[in-house]
């Protein structure tokens, strides 16, 4: 499965796992954010990738276009339904392989009751990066923060 | 990556600009690719008050290329990493405002402003100084819609004025939020927000702070979304005499 595709049924199995929980489009791009950086075993952020979006930091937070192009190619094929919060139409399968499904488990596990706001929030933070200190990042990769960090 | 001057933006684009020209420029401005995720979910992915990333981009640099400067010592060496902190980050966007602010100053016989650290993208975004002592700041937020504005505002803004103490005496803080035509309910909706905001921010302080929202169109409109009135209405809360 290429890159996209995986993205797409991730996608796909948080929106149908997490149901009512999963709230809107923010929520998704922060838990593939976790999905994607964070170490349970360090329990922080790292610098190695699960999928290979990148992310970068923008005003409402950390942020994929890749991401982003997956959610409304969903919504553009019929495969998410419009509306808060997002639901699965039965038009769309998801098809995961067992690896994948259980480390999107363990997001979802760790981080799926928390809101979306919190999620951005808490993922700047993990970035060291405090609400109020956001503006300087504003365009800056992760890549390149967790490099400086090192 | 260095960035170019507010003198070079303000001689070579911004006063070569038509009103429209500059209205545009500062709405793209205003909403970065995450915007997208406040946006709620309609059949094309897109409502019609938010550009699409690839339009957005094309849209500013098209633009921005009027300058000379900007085109050949910018775009043309470095496009992508150029756009990303001048247009993804805040620094276009306070380099309109405080181009918009100090021309209508001007034209209203209050002189002597200066914008001071413009591409430093600290809060807050604009800032304006009379020598000797005359400080006046500016925070603005381009937002989708009004949730969680409430711990946004207290994390991002009330944060910083507590922490710059008595330094943030004349503030204001502008809520923008993009609009296409025919959307009263949703106007009405952000504007209820707005009073509950100003009330926070008053309460909140006893200086001269306070608290503008308001909507911006795509195409300069007459009837009060727009770049020249938003400026207007800076300028009328008294922060700068």
């Amino acid at each position: 499965m290429n890159k996209r595709e995986l993205t797409k049924n991730i996608i796909l199995y948080l929106i149908q796992t997490l149901g009512d929980k999963i709230e809107g489009k923010k929520k998704i791009m922060k838990l593939m954010f976790l999905l994607e950086h964070y170490d349970f075993k360090l329990k922080k952020i790292v610098e190695n990738q699960s999928i290979g979006n990148e992310f970068f930091i923008y005003y409402y937070g950390v942020f994929s276009t890749e991401v982003m192009q997956s959610i409304s190619s969903l919504t553009s094929e019929g495969k998410i339904k419009d509306g808060l919060p997002l639901k699965l139409s039965s038009s769309a399968g998801v098809k995961l392989e067992s690896e994948t499904q259980s480390k999107v488990d363990e997001v979802i596990t760790k981080f799926g009751d928390i809101s979306g706001y919190k999620l951005e929030v808490g993922t700047l933070k993990m970035l060291g990066i405090t609400p109020s200190d956001k503006d300087k990042h504003m365009g800056e990769s992760v890549k390149d923060i967790l490099a400086k960090r090192q | 990556m260095a960035l170019p001057s507010f003198s070079v933006f303000k001689k070579e684009l911004y006063d070569k600009l038509d009103d429209a020209g500059k209205n545009r420029l500062f709405y793209y401005s205003l909403f970065d690719p995450s915007s997208w995720e406040e946006s709620e979910p309609t059949g094309n992915a897109l409502p019609d008050y938010l550009p699409s990333i690839p339009v957005r981009k094309r849209s500013i640099l098209g633009i921005l290329k009027k300058s000379l400067t900007i085109k050949r010592d910018f775009i043309d060496a470095n496009g992508d990493e150029f756009f990303t902190k001048f247009a993804n980050g805040e620094t276009l966007s306070n380099y309109l405002l405080a181009a918009a602010i100090s021309d209508y100053l001007k034209g209203k016989g209050i002189t002597g402003y200066q914008p001071i650290d413009l591409e430093k993208q600290t809060f807050p975004d604009v800032h304006l100084r009379k020598k000797p002592r005359k400080n006046v700041y500016v925070e603005i937020k381009g937002l989708i819609g009004t949730s969680n504005l409430r711990d946004r505002i207290k994390d991002e803004v009330q944060a910083n004025l507590k922490n710059g103490g008595k330094k943030f005496k004349n503030f204001c803080l502008v809520l923008i939020f993009p609009c296409a035509k025919n959307e009263a309910r949703r106007i009405n909706q952000l504007v209820e927000g707005y009073y509950v905001y100003e009330w926070i921010i008053k309460r909140s302080t006893k200086n001269n702070r306070r608290v503008l929202c308001c909507c911006i169109r795509r195409q300069n409109s007459t009837d009060g979304f727009s770049l020249s009135k938003l400026v207007e209405r800076i300028v009328n809360l008294n922060l700068f005499q």
